[in-house]
């Protein structure tokens, strides 16, 4: 299987841990990434209230970059709003004939010309879960992240709405109200996955900048929700999420007190730590809420 | 309560009293327009609005009524489609917006409706009618950050904040003191970089999606 990765804007600025981590771990377990390099921005959730064709136009030319240049057979992107993205454009091409012949003619225009709807589009979490799992994992930790307790957090769209994701229809996809491939890969690491209630609530970053204190109480009901569960660290695999709950917390914790105070990390550097890669590779500092404090008082970096 | 005079007997025995009462009908078939509904299924999302049956699973299951008082998409819905803008305006405008578009009502609707869409469309249908009196923080950032996207082709972090609070008259605010101190922290990091726009041959598809908007 030949896979186009798709960052996303946010990999490239804020979130470059996610990326460099996403890559760390996809190499050292054999899974080779084609990286669209000429990637523009999916339109997110702005594309899609301003302007129906734009809103599919933008994703397509992504998936027809990946698919005229590499020849690949899906797209892989780790943010949660590009998948969405992504996933509701290649929906709308194959339930909308008019909406395809729209995009496939801007594509002809500006592009390859290539992508019909025709290839697969899928999270990196739900692409290591199935095509790693976490028996290999387990197998290719060299240090244990044993006495660590991790929050395991999904944010929205990774999982949901089952109109795009097609949860049930499509074999592989995680459980949709209790998703769990985050977890089984953490706890493969020898980390402590918690019981955590919020795992799938929104953290309210897609209005983190237009509804302030709305966001805000939103995310510190999952950061304090993770507190209470026993947590050490909170684990997610969305760029956007980590916006949020990260780069925002010290507003939030301003706003909401020190139950919202936990250290936030990706998914993908928590396992790249326990393959044995460096903090300084995983870029382990680069979050504001600090994990490395608790990581070195745990022995681990 | 209004005095209730009916009576009803079966086999004998009288049920009367006030059983009309507590079940008001709710749908005065006189006050339906369907006016607002057309408008509302011809904006972006706005399609599947009128599949709705009104079972109230969105709202069962959205994120906000725990935090924003009644907060209600099965009742934004129910508004449009009996007509009742009035009450749409006077009661809710201020709620619509606030929909965090996680989807789950989307995810969980029995009749295929694309509630979080269409819950966005019916804000945007009150921002068409210039109900706000002003640009909302929605539609200011959708505008910043699709004139950024179509310009540049991709998301520049620190330009669509500053672009935001410009365009919203708070960039006073972003200059100030933690706000600030949190931007210099993440350049010193190195986690803020300048995307110059490089996507190659970007100006012959911005060209053709700006003539997708006229
Ligand atoms: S879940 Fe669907 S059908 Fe039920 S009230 Fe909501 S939008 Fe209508
Ligand atoms: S998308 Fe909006 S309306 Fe739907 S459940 Fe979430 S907050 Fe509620």
């Amino acid at each position: 299987m030949k896979l186009g990765y798709f960052p996303g804007c946010s990999l490239k600025g804020m979130a470059r841990a996610y990326d460099e981590s996403t890559k760390i771990v996809a190499e050292g377990f054999g899974i080779e990434l084609m990286e669209v390099d000429d990637f523009n921005c999916c339109g997110a959730l702005e594309a899609k209230g301003s302007n129906e064709k734009l809103s599919y136009m933008l994703p397509a030319r992504v998936m027809d970059s990946a698919k005229g240049r590499f020849h690949v057979d899906a797209v892989v992107t780790p943010c949660n709003g590009c998948y969405h993205s992504l996933l509701r454009a290649n929906a709308a091409m194959n339930e909308d004939s008019a909406a395809k012949s729209d995009v496939i003619s801007f594509l002809k225009d500006v592009g390859y010309g290539t992508y019909e709807g025709d290839i697969d589009v899928r999270h990196f979490l739900e692409l290591f879960y199935n095509e790693v799992g976490p028996e290999k994992v387990k197998n290719a930790v060299k240090k244990s992240l044993k006495g660590l307790k991790v929050a395991s957090y999904y944010g929205c769209l990774y999982e949901r709405p089952k109109t795009i994701t097609k949860t049930g229809y499509k074999s592989k996809r995680d459980d949709s109200e209790n998703p769990y491939f985050q977890d089984e890969l953490l706890a493969a690491t020898g980390a402590e996955v918690v019981k955590f209630e919020a795992a799938a609530s929104c953290c309210g970053g897609a209005h983190a900048l237009q509804d302030e204190s709305l966001a805000a109480t939103l995310s510190a009901a999952v950061l304090s929700a993770a507190k209470k569960a026993g947590a050490d660290i909170l684990a997610l695999p969305c760029p956007l999420c980590g916006a949020a709950l990260d780069i925002k917390q010290p507003e939030i914790v301003k706003a909401h007190g020190n139950d919202a105070k936990i250290p936030v990390v990706y998914f993908t550097q928590l396992i790249g730590l326990a393959m044995g890669k460096s903090a300084k590779d995983l870029k382990l500092t680069d979050p504001i809420s600090n994990p490395m404090e608790i990581l070195k008082s745990k022995g681990l970096v | 309560m209004a005095e209730n005079t009916d009576k009803m007997v079966i086999d004998g025995v009288e049920l009367v009293g006030i059983w009309k009462e507590f079940m008001p009908s709710r749908i005065l078939y006189e006050d339906v327009t369907t006016e607002f509904l057309n408008e509302v299924k011809k904006l972006p999302g706005g399609e599947t609005i009128a599949k709705c049956y009104q079972c109230g699973t969105c709202t069962g299951g959205c994120t906000l009524p725990e935090f924003v008082d009644k907060f209600n998409p099965r009742g934004f819905i129910n508004l449009v489609r009996r007509g009742h803008y009035d009450l749409l305006v006077s009661d809710y405008k201020e709620l619509v917006w606030k929909c965090v578009s996680c989807n789950r009502c989307t995810h969980r609707c029995p009749k295929g409706v694309n509630t979080q869409e269409v819950v966005r469309a019916i804000a945007k249908f009150l921002e068409d009618r210039k109900v706000f009196g002003k640009l909302t923080n929605d539609e200011a950032f959708d505008e910043v950050f699709m004139d950024e996207v179509i310009n540049d082709g991709r998301i520049d972090e620190v330009k669509i904040v500053k672009d935001f609070y410009a365009k919203t008259g708070r960039l006073k605010e972003m200059m100030s003191g933690d706000q600030l101190s949190l931007g210099f922290k993440m350049f010193t990091s190195g986690r803020i970089k300048l995307f110059g726009g490089k996507i190659k041959d970007w100006k012959k598809v911005s060209q053709r999606l700006k003539e997708e908007l006229q």
